[in-house]
Parts: C-alpha cells; sequence; structure tokens
C-alpha cells in the first residue's frame, strides 16, 4: 500500500521517504523498505533521533493509518523478493485509482539504485486512525 | 531556488502529497494531503481537513516538508517549508474551498470534507527525490500563448462584434481550440432561477449533448457557478472512479442526460461568468492531459469570461422579439410519422420513445409543436412564449434565448426531423419534416 515515513534531523526539521514495501516481523516490529539513494538527510535523521512516523494507505478505501515509535536501520537489500513482490501489488493498487500499474517502477527509476533497498525496522507505541473523516486524528 | 512555477502540475491535486511536521520534542508526524495548492512564487497552502497534530506541531516548531508528485514525470519531490498562518476567509480560503467543495459534489462525499482553513506556507528550498535524470518526453501543457495580451485582444474583437449569442458561443469555443489548444469546451447558462444550469454550446466532444442540466453548486461546474470563482480540477479520473462506484448498481434514468464529456479526461476547468451581482452560466473545459489548465490559461479565460458576460447581458437584452415561423417539409417526407410524447410534470419530451429535452425547453417545444400540428400556426412570438402560464417563465430575465439555442442544437443532434432554424438575429424558424402524433401525458 502507498506509504510515506517521516524523521526529525537534528534542527528539528522533519525528513521524508517512500515507503516501497511493508510487513511485520516475528517480534511484531513493522518493518518498512525505502530506496537505499533516498536523501542521505532522511538517513541522517534516523541516526540523530531514531524516532519514525509511518503513514499507510489501504487503496481503493481510502483506509489510512500513522505508526509512531522508534526505528533503526537493520539491513539492506537488493532484489528482495518480498520487495519485489510488494511493488507489484503496489502497482495493482495504484491501477485501482486509475494510476498506471507500472508507476512504482517509474517513479524509482529516479533512484541511482533503485533495487537496493534500506530495511527500517520500528518498534511501534502509537497507531492513529488517518482515514479522512470525523475519528481522523484518533488514537487506536 | 528554482521557481516552484517549474513544477506547477504537482499542485492540480492529481495525486495526493504528504505533508510532514514534526513538535517542539522532535517526535515527527506524516499525514496524506489532497492538495497543495500554489498560492505565489514561493508561497503554498495545504487545505486543512482532518489534520489536528499536523496544526498543533505547525503552531509549535513552523517547520514542515511537504512531497509531492509530478503527475506525468512521476518524479516526486521534498519540499521544504515555513508555517506563514491559517488562513479562514478571504480569496485564498474562498478558492481551496470552491475547489474542494467541486471534488466532494463530484466524488459524492460532500459530507465527509470541512475546510476548516488553508495553511499557508513559505517555501524555503525543495528539490527531487533520486539523483538521475530520466528523460520522459512528455509534455504536460500547451505551448503557452506567444502574446498573452494580443490573445486576449483578439478574442475581445470577436465578443466586440456579437451580436447573436448562438454564433458567439460557436466562434469562440472554436478560438479557444485553435488559440489555446483547449479542443474540449461547452457553455452552461443558468436558468431564471438562478437554480439549474443547462449547456447552450458545446465544442470537441463526441456527444454535445445539448440541453443537459446540472444544478447549480453540482459537481465542479455547478460549484463555479455557486461560488462565482473558477475552479479546477486535476484528478477526474481519480474522482470518475468514486463516483461509478457511488452509482453501482442503480438505475439509470433516460432523462438524466449527462454533460458533455470525455472517457478519458483527465483535469478540467470552470470559469463563471459573472456580471455584478449575477452569475450567468460558466465556461467550462476538460482535456485527457494532467496540466493543460495552468495559471496564465485561467487568468486568459477569466479576463474574456468578464466580458463574455457583459455581451451576453448586452446581446441578450437588447430590444427585438423572438419570432417564430412554422415550415412544413416536403410531402413525401411527412408521409413517415414521429410520435411526440409530453409529460407534463416536469416538461419532458420524447420523440419515439428516445428522451429528447425536459424542463422549461421541452414546454416551449411542445407549445410549439402543439400548435404548429392543431392550428397549423406559422408563426410565433416572443411575447405569446413569455405570457403562456403553460411555459411558466418569470417575468423577467426569462433567458429565452438561450433557452431557443440550447433547444435548437439539442434538436439538431437527436430529433433532425424538426428543426428550428436561426433566420435573423431574435428571429427562428421551425421546420417539420414528419407527421407529428402529439401525445400529452400527466
Amino acid at each position: 500500500m502507498p506509504g510515506m515515513v517521516a524523521a526529525t534531523d537534528a534542527s528539528g526539521r522533519p525528513q521524508l521517504a517512500r515507503v516501497w514495501a511493508q510487513t511485520v516481523d516475528a517480534d511484531g516490529a513493522l518493518v518498512v523498505f525505502v530506496a537505499r539513494s533516498a536523501p542521505g538527510a532522511f538517513f541522517e535523521a534516523i541516526a540523530a533521533r531514531g524516532r519514525v512516523a509511518v503513514n499507510l494507505i489501504e487503496l481503493p478505501s481510502y483506509r489510512a493509518r500513522t505508526f509512531k515509535g522508534a526505528c533503526r536501520v537493520v539491513d539492506s537489500v537488493r532484489d528482495d523478493p518480498e520487495v519485489v513482490a510488494s511493488l507489484d501489488a503496489l502497482g495493482r493498487v495504484l491501477e485501482s485509482v486509475g494510476m498506471h500499474p507500472g508507476a512504482p517502477a517509474a517513479m524509482l527509476a529516479y533512484f541511482e539504485d533503485p533495487t537496493s533497498m534500506a530495511v527500517l525496522r520500528i518498534d511501534v507505541d502509537a497507531i492513529f486512525d488517518q482515514t479522512p473523516g470525523p475519528r481522523a486524528g484518533e488514537r487506536l | 531556488m528554482r521557481p516552484l512555477r517549474e513544477i506547477e502540475a504537482c499542485f492540480q491535486g492529481v495525486i495526493p502529497g504528504y505533508l510532514a511536521t514534526t513538535s517542539a520534542e522532535g517526535e515527527p508526524n506524516v499525514t496524506a494531503i489532497s492538495i497543495v495548492h500554489l498560492l505565489g512564487p514561493s508561497r503554498l497552502g495545504v487545505s486543512c481537513q482532518f489534520m489536528k497534530k499536523s496544526l498543533a506541531n505547525l503552531q509549535a516548531t513552523g517547520t514542515a516538508q511537504i512531497a509531492v508528485l509530478h503527475p506525468e514525470t512521476l518524479a516526486e519531490y521534498a519540499i521544504d517549508v515555513r508555517y506563514a498562518g491559517m488562513v479562514e476567509s478571504g480569496p485564498t480560503f474562498d478558492r481551496v474551498r470552491a475547489m474542494l467543495d467541486a471534488i466532494a459534489s463530484q466524488s459524492g462525499m460532500s459530507d465527509t470534507f470541512a475546510l476548516a482553513g488553508v495553511a499557508e506556507f513559505e517555501v524555503m528550498d525543495w528539490r527531487r527525490f533520486g539523483d538521475r535524470d530520466v528523460p520522459t518526453g512528455a509534455s504536460v501543457a500547451p505551448p503557452a500563448p506567444v502574446d498573452p495580451l494580443e490573445l486576449v485582444a483578439q478574442l475581445s474583437a470577436t465578443l466586440a462584434a456579437a451580436n447573436d449569442l448562438e454564433r458567439l458561443f460557436d466562434s469562440l469555443l472554436e478560438r479557444f481550440d485553435r488559440d489555446l489548444g483547449l479542443r474540449h469546451s461547452f457553455v452552461l447558462f443558468c436558468d431564471d432561477a438562478g437554480e439549474r444550469l443547462y449547456n447552450v454550446a458545446s465544442h470537441g466532444f463526441p456527444e454535445p449533448n445539448f440541453g443537459a442540466e446540472i444544478s447549480v453548486g453540482e459537481g465542479l461546474y455547478g460549484v463555479a457557478v455557486a461560488r462565482r470563482i473558477p475552479v479546477r480540477s486535476g484528478s477526474l479520473r481519480r474522482e470518475r472512479l468514486l463516483l461509478a462506484a457511488s452509482r453501482d448498481g442503480r438505475a439509470v434514468d433516460p432523462t438524466d442526460l449527462p454533460l458533455p464529456g470525455l472517457r478519458d479526461a483527465e483535469s478540467s476547468l470552470a470559469i463563471p461568468l459573472v456580471r455584478g451581482d449575477r452569475c450567468l452560466g460558466a465556461l467550462c473545459f476538460q482535456s485527457s492531459s494532467s496540466g493543460v489548465f495552468t495559471d496564465a490559461i485561467e487568468r486568459i479565460l477569466t479576463v474574456v469570461a468578464a466580458q463574455l458576460a457583459a455581451t451576453i447581458v448586452a446581446v441578450g437584452t437588447a430590444p427585438g422579439d423572438v419570432a417564430l415561423s412554422a415550415k412544413r417539409g416536403p410531402v413525401g417526407a411527412r408521409a413517415l410519422a414521429t410520435r411526440v410524447k409530453f409529460f407534463e410534470s416536469d416538461g419532458t419530451v420524447f420523440f419515439d420513445d428516445s428522451y429528447l429535452i425536459k424542463g422549461v425547453a421541452g414546454r416551449v417545444l411542445f407549445r410549439v409543436l402543439s400548435n404548429y400540428v392543431n392550428q397549423q400556426r406559422d408563426e410565433f412570438s416572443s411575447k405569446e412564449i413569455r405570457l403562456d402560464p403553460f411555459i411558466g417563465l418569470p417575468a423577467y430575465k426569462d433567458n429565452l434565448e438561450a433557452r431557443l439555442i440550447a433547444l435548437r442544437k439539442r434538436l439538431a443532434e437527436r430529433a433532425p426531423v424538426v428543426r428550428i432554424e436561426h433566420v435573423a438575429r431574435g428571429r427562428f424558424r421551425l421546420e417539420v419534416d414528419r407527421e407529428l402524433f402529439l401525445e400529452r401525458l400527466p
């Protein structure tokens, strides 16, 4: 599902990176994949403060959640089958709202090494409803 | 910093963006935002709905990052911004609210979206995500007019020379196509009560659908008239999907004639025709490309629309009654017959069981055809139409001439056996090629 992750850098500025795949590991932690050649400021922000917010949107229902917690970069992968499958699935859900199914690959083509991902592990300590409507912002 | 205009297409709401903020304690937050509005060379606006935490963070730290996606190239951009304050009234607020109302109305979510305000941001810097250039070859906007003032001057000349609304609409839409590359356009006229809009001119659509109606306030075009503000949408495809889902399974009303529309429309623009305290209707445009309706195009069309509104008032209220005379077609052709059904409840007219038109235009048509069939009357004047209680036109601002334009074009489109031919300014002739059997139903 489409998503974005934000971290705060040492000077207090937020830094964004797109989430290309996500899963939950055996310990219940949220695992997200971002492009390794995402802006360096984003990775520096994680190193500086170690907290992130992840927004994920389910399409075509537009049901959305924000997950917050402590984060660290645990690994890097290249051509990971889980990521490849997730990009295919992302293409299909984007197609359901009118975008081209090849949109994820086209977006990643701007990165120097598009199949190389950094793996972020997040110990979620707060979840918020972000679905448009009266419950938006409510802690779950 | 390079001008934000370089990525103007990112600010037309085709693909939602994201807003990241941070609390005073450094806790990050991120939320999706439907449209990022380009308010000036280095100023952005974000409509505030469901953004309680983001707003609290902005008030605490004033710093944020916005991510937007270019709809054609799919390049993603990070924009560092500083919070400049919340706008809760005024032109910026009205403009954003109109656009949001249009989206909500088109997607059937009018109860979901409520605009609390517009958060304004000063842009500090912006850059593309990713470090590779990807040649796309995509052209997202038509070439800008070489000289906008020269173009406006030429369009003004067209308006100044007008003495007939129908020809004026047709020539103007043709010029928008030729000079601005706006290939698909139509004109909506507001009815006498200010409640309904009906299509009187159409250019470049497979189905012109003259006489099609919507309510004032309905959808993008209706909102532009209700708010008297130009309204753009760059995400018609997404809204069309939502609307289709909400309509799934519902029976189609044969009299529910849709406005002209492209099956693959990506973007749309409506410019209200405002004259004094009245809104006479709207100039409406569609495109199957994103990013066509730029600020520059909108400014040109807004100037032209203001002059068009003045011309409509001048031409439409000039002395000279509308007169109709009838002419029977050849006897051979009249050996064929057409059955005309008229429903009194809403003025709907069917020709051989095919829906033609309804409302005031339907009543005018049935009255004219009734007089033709029953009394063999050859001539009709606007005076008797205006005074006829069966038709129910108001005592003033009746827009009869615009009604006749819509009716005439609708007949030419769907029932060419009956024609209202333009003879001279304010004068029309009814031509009938077949025997008519009229049926009046409750």
